[in-house]
């Protein structure tokens, strides 16, 4: 089932819900659309009503606009809420960001869970990639900037990283599928804008998330380096009032989109079960 | 300008190999835990009957020494297995345990279509492409 909200600029955001019980709204990172979180949405649906956004520059929803911020996000996602009522959200990457922005700002929600969010400390998420990236793209060489970012980024192998583009390039013909990358060639220019904005952010503290009133679940996994995970959670766990976390064996930055959508689901599962029996003791 | 382009096929083609080697290799390696060379090795066990180590070592291309040792590490990873040959012979058989069979199979499968993928996107008719090389690879090894 498909729904649609217009946002605060007037941008429609999509969206698609599957599943019946509370409302969970998944947000997904750079690269991706709504459809790529489809198993992961579908591993939920028998305990939750969740709705995938399909975030500004994808999908079924309007073009990020000239204007565009990590407020148009928040913007966005706030909206969705509104319309759909639902008060958990999840965030992958770019989009636990989103969702930890928006929670900082607005009291909706009651449990935020993310994967590995693109929250960068005193430049802990490298973007140094982000210089290439742009130039191949305005020459006309969209594998080439993937290309960039995938070395460049902390996700892939550390042998990798000292390879040259048309390496990087080669491995990723064979690593991406043809089907996929026409899913991902369309958001090449999305994705630098969001980056830009992990780099916006970045910050010495993270205090701005005091603020936050929701449970904050940190997922992340084992595979994937410090700076995604636990250097970036025990800073999250210091600032927030109420934090659990959880290294998954075995995964790494795209579990939940690609890898491991089924493991991910159930760990999250398992939190926010866990919580809520939690909090019915609590109440007897 | 025809006859450079022509006389650059050796050429060529050495590039394409390499490159597809390596990147099957990362891909492999990175994937299904083996590297291509093994993937290969198994791959001649489990489909094109090479089941014994001088067999193996015949069709890869290198000493038996260099095969039995590739085979004892393949053999501790649980995807081959060696047996006694039936006519008591001191030759072992080599054999594809189902956790092997299953590797080629589902990678093999994968790593094909992956590359068919990339030959279309390039415009290049498979078919046609595949049916070339099978006949320059029949003339080179009659």
């Amino acid at each position: 089932m498909t729904g649609a909200v217009r946002s605060a600029d007037g941008t429609t955001i999509g969206y698609e819900t599957v599943g019946a019980g509370q409302g969970l709204l998944v947000v997904g990172g750079a690269w991706r659309a709504a459809r790529d979180y489809l198993p992961f949405a579908t591993a939920l649906s028998g305990a939750f009503t969740v709705h995938v956004v399909d975030r500004r520059g994808r999908g079924r929803s309007g073009p990020q606009g000239e204007d565009y911020s990590i407020e148009r996000e928040v913007e966005d996602l706030l909206a969705v809420q509104e319309q759909t009522g639902a008060t958990i959200v999840f965030g992958h990457s770019y989009g636990g960001l989103i969702a930890l922005e928006a929670a900082r700002r607005a009291p909706v929600f009651s449990d935020v869970a993310v994967y590995e969010p693109g929250v960068s400390i005193a430049g802990s998420i490298p973007l140094g990639w982000m210089g290439l990236y742009r130039e191949r793209l305005a020459a006309g060489d969209p594998r080439g900037a993937f290309a960039a970012m995938v070395r460049g980024a902390g996700g892939a192998p550390r042998a990798l990283e000292r390879m040259p583009l048309w390496y990087v390039k080669l491995m990723l013909r064979l690593f991406i599928k043809q089907e996929h990358w026409r899913h991902i060639e369309p958001l090449l220019e999305a994705g630098l804008a969001e980056h830009e904005q992990v780099a916006a952010l970045d910050d010495t503290s993270i205090d701005r998330y005091q603020a936050i009133t929701a449970r904050v679940i940190l997922l992340g996994g084992a595979k994937s380096r410090p700076f995604a995970t636990t250097a970036l959670f025990d800073q999250l766990a210091a600032a927030l009032p109420d934090t659990t976390s959880e290294l998954i064996d075995g995964l790494g930055h795209t579990a939940p989109d690609e890898k491991a959508p089924e493991v991910v689901a159930d760990r999250l599962r398992r939190h926010l079960m866990g919580q809520a029996s939690r909090a019915k003791s609590m109440i007897a | 300008m025809f006859r450079l382009m022509a006389r650059d096929l050796s050429r060529r083609l050495h590039r394409l190999t390499a490159r597809l080697d390596r990147a099957a290799d990362a891909f492999l390696r990175a994937e299904a835990g083996v590297s291509y060379r093994r993937f290969l090795a198994l791959h001649l066990v489990g489909s094109e009957g090479a089941d014994t180590q001088r067999a193996l070592a015949d069709r890869l291309g290198v000493t038996e020494p260099s095969v039995s040792r590739m085979v004892r590490v393949l053999a501790e990873s649980g995807l081959l297995e060696t047996t006694r040959a039936p006519d008591g012979g001191n030759r072992n058989r080599l054999r594809l345990t189902a956790a092997g069979e299953q590797l080629v199979t589902r990678w093999g499968t994968d790593l094909e279509e992956r590359l068919a993928g990339m030959v279309e996107a390039a415009g290049v008719p498979y078919r046609a492409y595949l049916a070339h090389t099978e006949r320059l690879l029949a003339e080179l090894e009659a």
